[in-house]
């Protein structure tokens, strides 16, 4: 008995997810220690709790019912989306969550699972190859269905992350380098493009000399290159159909410092805590910066600060550790897997759980604009807590059944 | 590795993959750690590098700096009567931003509360800062008033203010504070080092929205209460002196006055009054100019009562010989001053005068006369002994020395001029303090103000002693010029302040006042200076006014029953004095004392001892009582109990605390319950220390914590 549960069980990556959670509680109680909101921290022990059992109940499901669900649980997402935009709750200018009396459900946060098991159950069919345009263009539609849903609400952040789970999922999948770069010019031009002429022009010429190396098809790659300069040239248009709030999130990013007490005040709060805390932190409850909520919605987006400012360095970077620890036993494990489904999957949640971490504790440190994604495991949240657990559910069932096919 | 290569090489299609499949497993890895690398670098940078800069900026954040008030001393006068006390009031400001639309009805509550316009608020409440003041320092039960609770944005602070209990009675004396409660003038500029204490400070965390918290991360230095005064001067006679002087001013029209009151034995300053008044609760609506000490600050020509100096320089060197006669010269006298005639005149004229007489009738003529055997190095030197041409050394800020010629400067009138006092500049102060020489056997004191220093929990620090300055006369010569300022009461010019049953010593003057370089027609300074009883003179008195007007401008006339009328009431009210031949009938009954209890309860208490009570004056403290507690008196006897102060001074709802050193441990806690104060005993016998002290405000019911001791056994050796 104890044999067999030690081959299913995946200590590693269980005893990640349990020094994550751990980590997630400490800091929510931290953040919201003098905020007078002590129901914040019960209800996130409850949703920790909560979470608990859907890992333990994932774990032991039978392998093939992950496969055999992933199509209604995908499509039951894209009906849960489209209602949460007729009946859902507007919250700071989204329409992202539905009231359930004391809790609030955001299915987007769920829609990241369905959506990877989905794009995975359909790239592991024999007959599916992402050498082909159908086929490829396929698996993007069933990743931009639901993130068009999302953006609709307006979301920004949450429809980012579907595009960092597909980007790798592809790569795993063994697209060209070709198709991949194809995903990421128009992107990586957008980007280049806010920040001016010059770095436009610049990114400009150095994707249409990557797309003219990697190309098959003279034509395609014309395409693919004249899209790429399009967006850049549109982004102009579309910055200034953002909402004002957006667009000073992409200005401030730009320049924090342009505007200290206003939209740069966010990240400029956040470095002071983290940077404050130096090498070995101010002590736990005593992060001057945290307890004093000098740091807006740090017990949501901005709770990577709370380990900063109050352990410091050392706080920091147990966090940066456990966070790779996780991404990269998630890769192991797509490798460990035989079933080409499992796979796919392991990737695909490596991947959000990578795009959550960078973006959110990137935003943090200023590397990043001010994004509001949650950090896995760490913020408040319960819908996100319960869809970060209930995919460490899901790698938990990949490591248990790695030898099915 | 080698097996796996050698394997893809066989063309084994699963091989093929799986090796593929590591291959990007690795690319990611790589990639993944590649990027969390950048993170940690980013990490590194801003927690180690720049840590001192971000540490820096959240300590300027989150940091605040308050100052923890030291508490300024108290001052009492020399029976602990409390002349100053602070009182903590209320100050309403408000966020206008946050307030909304709650503005115009709170607008409305303050108009209701502190009787201005509505709109008055509305304009500050329009304002675009953050925090505008509405009302400051009003009392704390007319901020309550308000309900500033009721209302988004409201601020109450509480600020210190210095509260001078009995308003203007000795206000130049004690002086005031500025809005930070440092000394301005007066004892209060004098001690403020004393008085002031040290603040502390403690650094408070503040939050984002500028919420302060305390943390206990930080050190923080406790303050060090301000000192406490004990003055030498006596409220009662304070009282009496600006009440006769208001009363002297008010019949003679004169434009200003002033009263010294010495104890001749020690130099301690008993009253010192200046009127008009200037009251340091309200400095705001006092000119400047009021608010001098010119007792100390202003020198005048002092006239006929320097006339001692002359007398004591020709009794001290024995140039006049008893019985020796003078011509008065009918009262004008042409002096040839070196071909420039100058004429002395006398007010009324005169035969033959001796000394004492001359003194008795004020002869300038005959001074003069008796100044040309002094010569001008004695009679300088004897003005100088008696302390004139240098300050006195008061402890009071703001003396000037007077002006005293040196002989080799002087022209060929000054002798003959300062021989009845004029050519030579005085201080009030100066002159009394002559006198009380004159009373003191000869001996010049050192005059002072401030008595003892205590410390915030009433233990006494420091005591001033008494300063004998010089022997300026011999017992002798002084006794003499005693008896000679008796005959100016009894029969001279000074019978305007002669009393029945206490012989008085004095001497009237009456100066010429110089205004723009001249003397003015019309314009003088009426004085008179004596002391009581002559034959043990327990207090010098000096009264001055300034251009007297109506019914006679000399000092006999004028300023002479001021003094009568002061000694009087002094003399009648106080305990200083042995009465002799008086109260033969047993005394039965010892009087308790009342002083500083609430009206209503000395009057309880008295008469529940069976004492008849009369109340004088108004107001709500019992300031001072007749006969003194001690005292013997029969039963049904009239105990005068002399209200005073506290009526407007103490603020409504609260309670000053009584003095209850040396009562028994039962009186204390009556004395206390008459204040509608709890006691907290420890110890049995007499009350040795209290706390709070005496005068402090409190609330109704607060605990007053008192620490008895055994009284002292008498030691009975054989």
């Amino acid at each position: 008995m104890l044999a067999f549960l030690k081959e299913r069980f995946d200590h590693r990556l269980g005893l990640i997810a349990l020094g994550l959670v751990v980590t997630g509680i400490i800091s929510v109680y931290s953040a919201v220690y003098d905020a007078k909101a002590s129901d914040i921290f019960h209800k996130q022990l409850l949703w920790v709790s909560a979470g608990t059992v859907v890992v333990l109940f994932l774990w032991a499901m039978p392998f093939r019912f992950m496969q055999f669900i992933s199509f209604p649980a995908y499509f039951a997402s894209l009906a849960m989306l489209l209602a949460v935009l007729l009946l859902g709750r507007t919250v700071s200018g989204s329409t992202s969550w539905f009231n359930l009396g004391a809790f609030r459900l955001q299915p987007s946060e769920f829609a990241k699972v369905t959506t990877t098991l989905a794009l995975a159950q359909y790239l592991a069919r024999s007959d599916v190859s992402l050498q082909k345009f159908g086929h490829l263009a396929a698996a993007a539609g069933i990743v931009a269905a639901p993130m068009l849903l999302i953006m609709m609400q307006p979301d920004l952040g949450t429809a980012v992350i579907f595009i960092g789970m597909l980007f790798p999922v592809l790569y795993w999948g063994g697209a060209s380098r070709f198709t991949l770069l194809s995903i990421v010019a128009p992107m990586v031009a957008a980007v280049a493009a806010l920040f001016g002429v010059t770095p436009f022009l610049i990114a400009v010429i150095a994707l249409g000399a990557l797309l003219f190396i990697t190309r098959d098809h003279n034509i395609v790659a014309a395409v693919v290159f004249s899209t790429t300069v399009l967006v850049g040239i549109s982004v102009q248009f579309i910055y200034d159909g953002l909402k004002p709030y957006q667009q000073k999130r992409i200005a401030t990013f730009l320049d924090p410092n342009a505007d200290p007490l206003g939209a740069g005040y966010n990240i400029l709060q956040s470095k002071v805590a983290i940077g404050s805390g130096g090498l070995f932190g101010k002590g736990y409850l005593h992060g001057t910066q945290t307890q004093l909520s000098f740091i807006p919605e740090q017990w949501t987006d901005f709770i990577f600060c709370v380990p900063g400012e109050e352990f410091g360095f050392l706080g920091a970077a147990t966090v940066l550790a456990l966070s790779l620890g996780l991404l990269t036993r998630g890769v192991t494990i797509a490798s460990l897997v035989r079933s080409r489904h499992s796979s796919y999957v392991a990737i695909g949640i490596s991947g959000i759980f990578a795009t959550h971490m960078f973006i959110n504790i990137g935003m943090a440190l200023g590397l990043m604009p001010v994004i509001g994604v949650p950090l896995p495991f760490l913020s408040y949240g319960g819908s996100s807590l319960l869809a970060s657990m209930s995919m460490v559910g899901v790698l938990m069932n990949l490591y248990a059944h790695r030898k099915e096919y | 590795m080698t097996h796996r290569a050698t394997m893809n090489r066989s063309g084994d299609p699963r091989a093929a993959l799986r090796s593929g499949v590591q291959g990007r497993m690795l690319t990611l890895k790589i990639g993944l750690i590649l990027v969390f690398a950048a993170i940690a670098c980013r990490l590194v940078q801003i927690q180690i590098i720049d840590a001192k800069k971000y540490q820096e900026i959240a300590r300027k954040q989150s940091e605040v700096k308050v100052t923890l008030g030291a508490a300024r001393g108290n001052i009492y006068d020399r029976n602990g009567a409390v002349l100053v006390s602070n009182a903590v009031m209320a100050s309403l400001g408000a966020d206008p931003k946050m307030m909304g639309s709650d503005a115009s009805g709170f607008a409305a509550r303050l108009a209701r509360v502190f009787d201005r316009p509505r709109r008055y608020y509305l304009e500050k409440l329009a304002s675009d800062r953050r925090f505008v003041y509405l009302e400051r320092r009003v009392k704390p039960q007319l901020a309550r008033m308000v309900g500033a609770n009721d209302f988004d944005g409201v601020v109450q602070l509480e600020e210190p203010r210095r509260l001078y209990h009995y308003d203007q009675l000795a206000g130049q004396l004690i002086g005031f504070t500025d809005v930070d409660n440092k000394g301005l003038s007066g004892i209060e500029l004098q001690c403020n080092a004393v008085l002031q204490g040290r603040d502390g400070f403690m650094i408070m965390q503040r939050d984002a929205l500028g919420r302060r918290r305390t943390s206990v991360d930080y050190p923080r230095t406790e303050p060090v209460n301000g000192r406490h005064l004990v003055l030498t001067i006596d409220v009662g006679y304070q009282a009496i002196a600006e009440e006769e002087l208001r009363k002297g001013i008010e019949r003679t029209k004169a434009e200003s006055g002033l009263v010294v009151m010495l104890d001749p034995a020690t130099g301690e300053v008993l009253a010192m009054a200046n009127a008009p008044g200037a009251n340091p609760n309200d400095p705001s609506h006092t000119d400047a100019g009021l608010m001098k000490n010119r007792a100390i600050t202003d020198m005048f020509e002092p006239g006929s009562v320097f006339k001692i100096v002359t007398a004591s320089a020709a009794l001290e060197h024995r140039l006049v010989a008893p019985g020796q006669k003078f011509y008065g010269e009918q009262g004008v006298y042409v002096v040839n001053n070196g071909g420039r005639p100058r004429t002395i005149t006398d007010t009324h004229p005169h035969g033959m005068l001796s000394m004492q007489e001359a003194i008795e009738q004020s002869s300038n003529i005959v001074m003069a006369k008796i100044s040309n055997l002094i010569g001008a190095e004695w009679l300088y030197t004897t003005a100088r002994d008696f302390g004139f041409g240098t300050e006195t050394g008061i402890d009071m800020p703001g003396e000037v020395r007077g002006e005293l010629k040196k002989p080799t400067q002087w022209s060929g009138t000054t002798l003959n001029a300062m021989a009845y006092g004029y050519e030579v500049g005085v201080t009030p102060i100066q002159i009394a303090c002559a006198y009380a020489a004159v009373a003191n056997r000869g001996v010049l004191m050192k005059p002072f103000v401030v008595k003892r220093v205590l410390d915030d929990q009433g233990q006494m620090l420091n005591e001033t002693r008494p300063q004998a300055i010089r022997t300026v006369v011999s017992g002798e010569t002084a006794r003499t010029l005693a008896a000679f300022l008796e005959g100016a009461v009894r029969r001279g010019t000074g019978t305007g302040a002669r009393l029945d049953g206490v012989s008085v010593a004095g001497k009237t003057g009456t100066s010429k006042k110089v205004v723009a370089g001249r003397y003015e027609p019309g314009s003088y300074t009426a004085s008179f200076v004596g002391f009581f009883p002559s034959e043990e003179p327990k207090v010098v008195c000096l009264v001055m006014l300034d251009k007297p007007r109506e019914g006679g401008y000399t000092g006999g006339l004028a300023s002479a029953p001021i003094f009568r009328g002061i000694a009087q009431k002094v003399y009648a009210t106080s305990g200083r004095f042995e009465r002799q031949g008086r109260g033969t009938a047993a005394p039965s009954m010892i009087v308790p004392d009342v002083t500083m209890l609430a009206v209503r309860a000395a009057r309880a208490i008295l008469a529940g001892q069976g004492f008849a009570v009369t109340v004088e004056g108004t107001g709500a403290l019992a300031v001072r009582q007749r006969p003194e507690s001690g005292a013997r008196a029969q039963r049904g006897a009239s105990v005068t109990v002399v209200a005073g102060g506290g009526g407007t001074a103490v603020l409504a709802g609260f309670s000053v605390v009584p003095d209850v050193h040396g009562l028994s441990m039962r009186r204390a806690m009556n004395r206390l319950a008459s204040e509608q104060l709890d006691a907290e005993v420890s110890g049995s016998g007499v009350v040795c220390a209290q706390s709070p002290l005496p005068g402090m405000q409190v609330k109704p019911g607060s605990r007053i914590a008192v620490r008895c001791e055994p009284r002292p056994v008498p030691v009975i050796t054989d």
